[in-house]
């Protein structure tokens, strides 16, 4: 039987993913609820709540009505200009 | 002897303000004349080697009363006790001191065309000398000699020079620094923790020997920073309070704790991921000022606002940087959420920078050519940007918890806000006015 891995699935583009939870559940189990639904778990934020990892469209999509997430949304990278510049962020 | 007895039965002060006068007579001279060269009125005359024995003579040819250092035991000569001599011969280095009334009295000038044959190497003006950490006083000295001089035509009166008042640059401190009133203050930010999520910090800097500093990378690069916008940041956040030789001071919170987190790598970039877990790292540190220059042009983003709001919870304020896509863009995230303090950048005169991005605005402060470390060997360098206006408040977010414990997270926010200068603009470019120290 041929081996059907996530990367060759059709459609399956992995990004990078932030999680923002709310505060009536803990953190901790929200990331197992994530992982179960196909979410890969990277960090759990214990301080403010928020989980960060990478997962495909329809993880993500499952992973929206899990209770106690609030938000997911695509990591959004941040620059302060190359090196040594005199002109910054 | 003869001799010592003679010198030491003179009067110790001579009246005319010459070899009788004390240091800080001369000093107040010097600011009454409006000299700020470091002169002090006297003369050097140095003598060839070999020459010294002919050095007496030829001062005593020219009319001079010389004392020398051999007439005082030990040869431990005041020179305010030489009394009515004219010249003081300090014959182990070959040196003779001049008071400013014999010098010109008696032909002298700095300009003089020394003779082959004559026992003179060079004549030169005697300078004030300070002590490597007494750059108050020689600040202070600067700016009365600056202030008494424009004040002379108005009648002599002693001026309580008020800085911002003053078009006349302090040579003390970095001009960002003198606007938050920050020189004023008498913190320090002793005993506050203060986090800059940044491109790490060079840990070896010399102006931060000593200092309590915590680093830690979220960009699985090491902490030290290879960019230079960390360095700089943390230089006006934390920055020492006399740095070596003559640079200016720069920084506010000298006594604070350092946390450097690296979550920019030394290109200049980061994800979002390695930005939230700095923050959680700096709350979970029990960091009072969380500095955060950096941002994407990109809407509010939850995630911020739920690490604003936590950090308010625990005691944290974060501020951050409005972004510098110019002043018709809208501040970017993360400055952009509720819960984070977004800073505005303003000119030397205290108008918007030009590049400052306007919309949520909270507060402002200097972010224009502003002076501050960046990593050896380099050591200074100067720059722009909203980046660099955010450290400005960092660093008096600091003193303000320094003098209240009561002072942390919403209270800090708003006593930073209540205590803001008005600036006479809208509130979109400079939210509350320019951020003062306490």
């Amino acid at each position: 039987m041929a081996k059907k891995s996530a990367k060759t699935t059709k459609g399956a583009k992995h990004q990078a993913w932030v999680v923002t939870t709310s505060p009536d559940r803990p953190v901790a189990d929200i990331a197992k609820d994530l992982s179960a639904a196909g979410f890969k778990v990277e960090q759990t934020l214990g301080e403010i709540g928020v989980i960060t990892g990478s997962s495909d469209e329809s993880a993500v999509k499952k992973a929206r009505s899990i209770r106690g997430v609030a938000d997911i949304s695509p990591d959004a990278p941040a620059s302060v200009g190359p090196p040594k510049s005199r002109d910054t962020w | 002897m003869a001799k010592k007895s003679k010198v030491r039965a003179r009067s110790a002060q001579a009246t005319n303000g010459a070899n009788g006068s004390s240091v800080d007579d001369m000093l107040l001279a010097a600011m009454a004349r409006g000299d700020s060269s470091f002169e002090t009125g006297r003369f050097l005359v140095t003598f060839k080697e070999g020459a010294a024995k002919d050095a007496a003579r030829s001062l005593e040819a020219r009319g001079l009363r010389v004392a020398d250092a051999r007439d005082f035991k030990s040869q431990a000569v005041n020179v305010e006790d030489v009394g009515g001599a004219d010249s003081l011969m300090l014959p182990e280095i070959g040196v003779a001191l001049v008071s400013s009334a014999s010098f010109a009295a008696k032909g002298f000038s700095v300009q003089d065309e020394i003779a082959s044959d004559s026992p003179v190497e060079s004549i030169d003006p005697e300078y004030f000398v300070f002590a490597n950490d007494s750059t108050d006083y020689l600040r202070g000295f600067s700016r009365a000699v600056e202030v008494i001089t424009r004040d002379m035509g108005s009648g002599l009166k002693l001026p309580i020079p008020e800085l911002e008042d003053e078009e006349v640059q302090v040579a003390g401190a970095t001009w960002g620094l003198i606007k938050c009133r920050v020189p004023l203050s008498v913190r320090s930010g002793a005993g506050t923790k203060v986090a800059v999520l940044d491109t790490g910090m060079d840990l070896g800097h010399p102006d931060f020997a000593g200092r309590s500093i915590t680093s830690q990378t979220f960009v699985g690069q090491p902490a030290q920073d290879l960019h230079s916008h960390g360095t700089h940041c943390i230089g006006t956040a934390c920055g020492p309070l006399a740095p070596a030789g003559m640079t200016p001071r720069y920084g506010i919170g000298h006594k604070s704790l350092i946390f450097a987190g690296k979550v920019l790598s030394n290109s200049g970039s980061g994800a979002q991921a390695g930005i939230l877990a700095g923050i959680n790292w700096a709350i979970a540190n029990r960091c009072t000022v969380i500095s955060m220059s950096l941002g994407s042009p990109t809407p509010v983003h939850p995630a911020y606002t739920a690490a604003g709001r936590a950090a308010l919870n625990n005691g944290s304020l974060i501020v951050a940087a409005a972004g510098n896509a110019g002043n018709n863009s809208p501040t970017g995230a993360p400055a952009n959420s509720p819960t984070i303090m977004a800073v505005a950048s303003l000119d030397p005169n205290l108008q918007p920078s030009i590049f400052s991005c306007s919309g949520k605005i909270d507060i402002a402060a200097p972010g224009r050519d502003v002076f501050s470390s960046v990593p050896r060997p380099t050591r200074y360098g100067t720059m722009s940007g909203t980046s660099m206006a955010t450290p400005h408040v960092a660093g008096c977010a600091a003193l303000w918890a320094e003098t209240s414990p009561g002072l942390r997270g919403m209270n800090l926010w708003n006593k930073l806000i209540a205590t803001a200068r008005p600036l006479g603009l809208p509130a979109s470019k400079v939210g509350r006015g320019l951020v003062q120290a306490p």
